[in-house]
């Protein structure tokens, strides 16, 4: 077999509708305070003027790149955690390799490109166009960090950002690097709010998760980023240790390419993955951040999936949904949601599912509603589905 | 250089390609004799899933339940489904918002593929799309690699597939010749290649090792990953995407006798398909090696990507 070496957390940065770094990303967290606003960025009025989580003044920030703003989101939350892991920024000392998770990458390069692909486009180029949508943030960030170690770029829908996390320790445990930075990034457009109008996803009003009248999410964007590390490494340089990778799981529900599993088979199979991966019981899970969008499938299906592994148990654990509070943010919301876990298990407080009014029978977990709880807990479970039935868990302690 | 060496070492146990002249017409074959399910998939996903049917066909395996999670799929590509994007950003800039067609955005994932050949073949496990450029289809052999070599899947689906249309093979062929470009990367060909591999079957090749890293200026050292690879000992060098021919030729020195040989100059340039597609015709370029001798599979995207998987008999 191969070897399987102990990946501890070491550093955390994030971008969010909230704002720049994980402070006040953790802050809106635990109030319970929405940051979604009506998009401002293109009019969404064609699309029923929905709320998103828009970043704040794009163009502020340590750098912007142009108008990369996948890779200045990226950047500015690599940076963060780069620093909050003591590491130099910029340089790192060892060498240190990247995943980015996402769904589109740097998508106005892509569209950049896909629009000269046109049939009515003009034989000529025009400036600006290139190849490397997917590959952008990943790119820049290896380029402009220094990162010398494996730099993967992963598509997996909704669940980049935990299947990224996931991906960027396993580099480690099969020593690939000692250092990796995982990151998970998307930027809002109006070609992702289009296609969830098109298939009604999107909420006519507040975003409710686990409510009977959940009707849909909001979109975000953002960016999550986290410094894993060898966990000897970690502690021969004297880091501080925030949490321990304990495992990771991925699925793919054969089911549909848009709609969950309704008996939830995909996402038990994730979660079981994960525990089997990190060689732990389900009794050891005390938290539980769900994917959790608000709209009516994927909510019912989690909450089933959530008691097929836990059985009596699941009704006992906090289960927790920040898409209300910051949107939907896909490729990023797996990173971001990791931070959050990593800050309930640090913390000792659960953030509230917010929005939360009325009961969903099929919906009847401990959804921690509208109001933080404090909970001493020190293991710590993150859900992601997505599109094309791929789930991603992730199963993070304390150190 | 840190090449992770597997053991145990998993092995390829069939191929499924479809690439070259006869890809249309491989391809067609496959839909006509499928459902109607198939028929809907976009180039891109049809391709992927033409491939992996061909790949379990071959072998005579497939998963026994749907949703099964010991079996894993892993696929690399460098474009996804650019065509569907390209076709579905052109309705929106164009059509009313009530016009477009959420079958259309629902590929415009990139792990569409994935979905499908989960769906058509009931894969429940390990699911990834890896899209770090050319060299996703290496990156994306070496991880099923590592997971079958880890106990986490039992038998894994693990290849690349890149669909560019004309439109796209059009402004790529455009780009090449942008003023600041000092070498010209050469028109992308699609193809799709899918292997399946385990670690629970005999098979006539193995997975022996692997390595993956970040190359953006080309100095990735040939001579110090054979000073790492004392066993097996390598026999030929596959490079596998187009290079600069500076690159190709430092390395055809670095090689210091080991038999060089440059896939793309008979694929053409397909990508992060390329990888997959040499180890579905490692046979030939294990041709007049010792039989103990292995072949080292080099890929390089064009923004530094690189990985390298060791193969032996």
């Amino acid at each position: 077999m191969l070897p399987r070496r102990r990946v501890v957390v070491t550093g955390l940065g994030a971008v969010s509708a909230a704002g720049r770094g994980v402070l006040p990303f953790w802050s809106a967290c635990v109030e319970g305070r929405s940051v979604l606003r009506p998009i401002a960025r293109f009019d969404a009025s064609e699309f029923g003027s929905p709320l998103g989580g828009e970043v704040p003044d794009r163009s502020a920030g340590v750098e912007r790149i142009g108008e990369e703003l996948a890779t200045g989101f990226a950047l500015d939350a690599a940076r963060e955690a780069l620093q909050h892991a003591g590491l130099v920024v910029d340089a790192p000392a060892t060498p240190t390799g990247l995943v980015v998770g996402t769904c589109l990458g740097e998508a106005e390069v892509a569209f950049r490109f896909l629009r000269a692909c046109a049939p009515e486009a003009p034989g000529e180029m025009a400036p600006g166009v290139r190849l490397g949508g997917f590959t952008g943030p990943s790119t820049r960030l290896a380029e402009t960090l220094r990162l010398e170690g494996p730099v993967l770029t992963l598509s997996s829908a909704c669940a980049s950002g935990t299947a990224a996390t996931g991906l960027a320790a396993d580099c480690i445990r099969r020593g690939e690097s000692d250092v990796m930075l995982a990151c998970g990034v998307e930027i809002l457009s109006r070609f992702v709010a289009s296609g969830f109008w098109l298939l009604r996803a999107l909420a006519s009003g507040p975003v409710r998760p686990f409510d009977r009248r959940r009707d849909g999410l909001a979109l975000g964007e953002g960016a999550g980023a986290l410094v894993l590390e060898e966990r000897e490494h970690a502690l021969r340089r004297g880091a501080g240790v925030l949490a321990e990778v304990l495992g990771s799981g991925s699925s793919g529900d054969a089911h549909h390419m848009t709609g969950p599993s309704p008996t939830g088979e995909g996402m038990v199979r994730a979660i079981e993955g994960a525990l089997r991966d990190a060689r732990t019981s389900p009794d050891a899970v005390g938290f539980i951040s769900a994917h959790g969008t608000g709209t009516p499938y994927n909510d019912r299906m989690e909450s089933i999936a959530i008691k097929r592994v836990f059985g009596e148990r699941a009704f006992r654990i906090p289960v927790t949904s920040i898409k209300p509070i910051v949107g939907h943010t896909l490729g990023a919301a797996g990173a971001l949601e990791a931070i959050l876990s990593i800050q309930v298990l640090r913390e000792g407080i659960v953030p509230p599912t917010i929005n939360y009014g009325e009961p969903d029978p099929e919906c009847d977990l401990d959804y921690v509603p509208n109001s933080a709880r404090r909970h001493a807990t020190s293991c710590a479970l993150s859900c992601s589905s997505a599109f094309a039935g791929n789930n991603a868990t992730l199963l993070l302690t304390a150190p | 250089m840190r090449f992770i060496r597997l053991d145990p070492a998993p092995v390829v146990v069939s191929c499924g390609v479809i690439a070259g002249q006869s890809a249309s017409a491989d391809l067609a074959a496959r839909l006509e004799e499928s459902g109607s399910r198939s028929r809907r998939m976009d180039r891109y996903a049809s391709l992927g899933w033409a491939a992996a049917s061909a790949a379990l066909q071959s072998a005579g395996r497939a998963p026994l339940q749907s949703g099964d999670s010991t079996w894993g799929l892993i696929l690399g590509s460098s474009l996804g489904c650019g065509a569907s994007n390209a076709e579905y950003l052109h309705d929106l800039d164009h059509r009313s918002a009530a016009d477009l067609s959420p079958a259309l955005f629902s590929r415009t994932v990139a792990n569409a593929v994935n979905g499908e050949i989960s769906i058509a073949h009931g894969i429940g496990g390990i699911s990834q799309t890896l899209v770090s450029g050319w060299a996703a289809g290496a990156e994306a052999v070496a991880e099923a690699a590592a997971l079958l070599a880890e106990g986490r899947l039992r038998f894994a689906l693990a290849g690349g597939v890149e669909a560019p249309d004309e439109p796209i093979q059009r402004t790529h062929a455009m780009l090449r010749h942008a003023p600041e470009r000092r070498w010209l990367p050469p028109v992308l060909a699609e193809a799709a290649a899918v292997c399946l591999l385990t670690i629970e079957r005999a098979g006539p090749i193995r997975i022996r090792a692997f390595w993956r890293g970040h190359d953006p200026r080309g100095k990735w050292s040939l001579s110090r990953a054979l000073q790492d690879l004392s066993s097996p000992s390598i026999g030929s060098v596959v490079v596998v995407n187009a290079v600069p021919p500076d690159v190709v030729e430092r390395w055809r020195h670095e090689a210091r006798g080991v038999r060089l040989v440059h896939l793309q100059e008979s694929f053409g340039e397909v990508g992060a398909a390329g990888a997959p597609l040499a180890l579905a015709t490692a046979d030939r370029w294990m041709e007049g090696m010792p039989h103990d001798d292995g072949i080292l599979l080099v890929s390089r995207g064009v923004e530094g990507g690189t990985a390298a998987l060791v193969v032996s008999r």
